[in-house]
């Protein structure tokens, strides 16, 4: 599993395919944000929330589209299947990768669109924050992994990624904007407890689906 | 069968050959292995046993499930009938994933094209017991590829690529080769070289099945050749005969002429 994230971080570190597609799309979705929205209503957590989730949400599910051209292009998507490990492994391994990547983007992000909306009303709660951020990403790095690899083996992935993420991530999004609203105005994380619930069951369930199924969508 | 018992079976419509390999020293053990892409079956009922070091040619024409059973053999291919046992191991079902002990080198070269060949070996080596880097430096050694180490993958030549993907296929010492046309890209060298590799295997009492279109190389490497026809094993003769006598055994179990062009 180790090996696998390495190697794909390393990949992108060379590369940097996927972080540079990720922070193009999100900076595409804060500028329809301000160009749809009237700035003076851009103010307020719930905006904040709601704004920063659905930029990682369609940026990240869509960079996570390229989880997998490192195999494809090369390839090399025979070589995972040799590889003389449990096939859920590999898929952990990528996961892993997809949520390092996604975590960097997010502590990139969040910075950026604060000052974008500025902080007036704001007293953020760091524990909070940092328990929604991780298992919030978390959540879209097992979820789009799983739905980049189902994706991977069709023509059509292009579309295909989407088409199945989004809707497995829309309870994700309400449960992760609605706890880093609390997070802003100061919550505790027992505050949005149950939120934050929702996430990590979110994350248990998909990461476990895609360990399992991997070994099938592995094989030809 | 084994070296320096001449024989030549014939089998016609999947009729089992018996390799001459003891059942219970066989690497590969193949029964009844079917297997389909939708309608199309492409291997009707391959029988096959392949013993310790046998190094065997296997020929066919286009379309006739070559590479399909190789695939099937490296565990990356789930068949769709049959009984499948590698190295003492039942393949399907019940196991899914690639026995150990088994390389395989395909029509592509497997590997990173954003990576270095070490790096690449690296990363594969990283899956297997033992010292890696010792592995790695090995596996570039016995390649030749020590000049190309550290350059970016993609950059490299195709016949330099090709001796990548062999390390690759060669990193963990595999007790069952499966070499599909490896000698494609190969320069003259090159292509020694890899009879070399192959020949070495074999005296280390490993097993080698390789898909090839050349005939003229065959008796040279293989000690046995299996012959598809249609998905079914249409010829099993060994030792390997020489090209004029495997043509016109192609031609009497086939009825066709010996197909030696692209993949199949």
């Amino acid at each position: 599993m180790w090996a696998i994230a390495r190697k794909d971080l390393a990949i992108e570190r060379r590369t940097g395919e996927m972080l540079s597609s990720l922070f193009l799309l999100a900076l595409l979705v804060v500028l329809v944000f301000a160009f749809a929205v009237e700035p003076e209503r851009l103010v307020g957590p719930e905006i904040a929330a709601g704004m920063t989730w659905a930029t990682l949400l369609f940026s990240g599910t869509l960079a996570l589209n390229r989880s997998f051209a490192i195999e494809r292009e090369s390839g090399a998507w025979t070589a995972l299947a040799l590889l003389p490990v449990d096939r859920g492994s590999i898929f952990l391994g990528k996961m892993l990768a997809n949520f390092v990547l996604l975590g960097f983007a997010s502590l990139v992000l969040l910075p950026a669109i604060s000052i974008l909306l500025g902080t007036h009303g704001l007293d953020p709660a760091p524990l909070t924050l940092a328990l929604t951020l991780v298992l919030g990403v978390l959540g879209i790095a097992s979820i789009g992994t799983l739905c980049a690899a189902i994706a991977s083996r069709s023509r059509a992935r292009e579309v295909l990624m989407p088409l199945l993420a989004f809707p497995l991530l829309a309870p994700l999004l309400i449960a992760a904007a609605r706890a880093t609203t609390g997070a802003l105005v100061g919550s505790s994380p027992s505050e949005v407890q149950p939120w934050l619930a929702v996430l990590a069951g979110f994350d248990m369930i998909f990461a476990t689906a895609g360990w399992l199924a991997f070994d099938w969508i592995l094989e030809e | 069968m084994q070296d320096g018992t001449p024989s030549l079976a014939v089998a016609r419509d999947g009729a089992s050959v018996g390799s001459g390999a003891p059942s219970g020293t066989a690497l590969v053990s193949a029964r009844g292995l079917t297997k389909s892409f939708g309608l199309l079956p492409v291997l009707r009922g391959i029988d096959l046993d392949v013993g310790r070091g046998e190094v065997v040619a296997v020929l066919g024409p286009n379309g006739t499930g070559k590479s399909t059973l190789l695939r099937l053999l490296a565990g990356v291919m789930r068949p769709g009938g049959g009984a499948l046992r590698v190295l003492g191991a039942e393949l399907f079902p019940g196991r899914p994933g690639p026995p150990s002990g088994v390389g395989y080198l395909g029509h592509e070269p497997l590997v990173y094209r954003d990576l270095t060949p070490r790096e690449n070996l690296d990363f594969f080596a990283s899956f297997l017991p033992g010292d890696r880097t010792a592995r790695v430096e090995r596996a570039l050694s016995r390649a030749r590829l020590e000049h190309a180490a550290n350059r970016k993958t993609h950059l490299l030549s195709r016949g330099t690529l090709q001796r990548l993907a062999i390390a690759r296929a060669t990193l963990g010492d595999p007790e069952l080769l499966l070499l599909d046309e490896p000698f494609t890209g190969l320069d003259p060298s090159a292509s020694a070289h890899l009879e070399e590799l192959v020949a070495e295997a074999r005296r280390a009492g490993r097993s080698v099945l390789l898909v090839s279109h050349d005939l003229d190389s065959v008796p040279r490497i293989a000690t046995r050749v299996v012959l598809l026809h249609r998905g079914r094993v249409a010829l099993d003769v060994a030792p390997a005969p020489d090209p004029q006598a495997l043509a016109t055994a192609w031609r009497e179990a086939t009825g066709e002429t010996p197909d030696v062009g692209d993949r199949a």
